[in-house]
């Protein structure tokens, strides 16, 4: 589906700035850990050591109405989205050149990810990140292999209720799978906990 | 599970879903389990929103600057055209083959719109004139 196809409301229905602000005022303790945890994967993912400028780059684009949150959906989700296009974007440049992998796109191009279920365009960029996001992470968790099972099977599209059902885990094996790859995602962040 | 052997940026997406899904999962004893760390997310967290506000600031007079120059390039204005020239030029292309005119008494048009189906002819035929080599 082209964009002009999207009814004009569906793409204008979106918070203004103070909205912004006044989602970020009211995220809770727990938003925060979630998104420090997300950013933590990104980075883990895409070979970044700065969780927080990724943090940073979400929410100065939701700020400046480069990424615009669609009312209605949920906030922390929507920041889940620009943390993920950012550093997906950033994995991508730093293929092609080391100039400026933050580089601040150009009006409009956040917009495209209104419509970012409709349209999907893989480059061959794109692969190669991917190729590499996947290694990285299989060289991570490399030392525990029920975390290369449950990836395998998230990978293949299986999560929650189902990925268990696959696997034969229970709600608590699958915990505590979980938290060792939390943990085990931790040491790309200490740069930042330092700070 | 699909047997379907998924290419690398799916099993990333997919990846990338489930993962996101979990983070949702995981219950608010377990992200608050380290209070010296969750205080220090906070203050961390809004020096980030800090930053950001002011970044964001920047990037919105940037953005209202380049639309004023773009919105200034725009109204540049247009040459004055002779409307009985126009006319008369409109006439002519109404009997090409190649263009497609509404059938309407040149007469009775308003003058906005001669002026506009004029510049629009111009327009049409400076694109084509390469061609006519």
């Amino acid at each position: 589906m082209q964009e002009d196809d999207l009814p004009e409301n569906i793409i204008k229905d979106v918070l203004s700035p103070d909205e912004v602000k006044a989602a970020l005022n009211a995220l809770t303790r727990v938003d925060i850990a979630r998104l420090n945890k997300a950013a933590e994967f990104f980075c883990a993912v895409n070979g970044f050591d700065q969780p927080n400028d990724l943090l940073q780059e979400a929410l100065t684009r939701a700020l400046a109405g480069q990424r615009k949150c669609r009312r209605g959906l949920a906030f922390v989700p929507f920041l889940y989205g620009s943390i993920s296009s950012i550093a997906n974007a950033a994995a991508k440049a730093s293929r092609r050149s080391r100039i400026d992998p933050f580089a601040e796109p150009e009006d409009g191009e956040e917009q495209e990810d209104l419509r970012a279920d409709a349209v999907e365009l893989v480059d061959p960029e794109r692969i190669a990140a991917a190729r590499d996001a996947l290694q990285k992470l299989n060289a991570l968790f490399k030392d525990d292999e029920e975390i290369l099972i449950v990836i395998e099977a998230m990978a293949s599209g299986l999560k929650g209720e189902e990925l268990r059902q696959s696997l034969g885990l229970s709600k608590t094996d699958h915990d505590t799978i979980r938290k060792r790859m939390h943990r085990q995602s931790e040491p790309f962040a200490m740069p930042w906990r330092e700070k | 599970m699909s047997t379907q052997k998924r290419s690398a940026v799916e099993q990333l997406d997919a990846l990338i879903d489930g993962y996101l899904d979990d983070l949702q999962e995981i219950s608010e004893s377990e992200l608050l389990a380290d209070q010296r760390q969750i205080e220090m997310q906070r203050v961390t967290f809004d020096k980030l929103v800090k930053n950001a506000s002011l970044e964001a600031g920047k990037r919105r007079l940037a953005h209202a600057r380049r639309a004023l120059v773009a919105k200034s390039s725009e109204m540049k204005p247009l040459e004055p055209i002779d409307l009985p020239e126009a006319r008369r030029f409109i006439a002519e292309a109404a009997n090409d083959a190649r263009i497609t005119l509404a059938a309407r008494d040149l007469a009775e048009m308003p003058d906005e719109d001669v002026e506009r189906i004029y510049r629009q002819l111009k327009e049409l035929e400076s694109a084509r004139a390469p061609r006519k080599e």
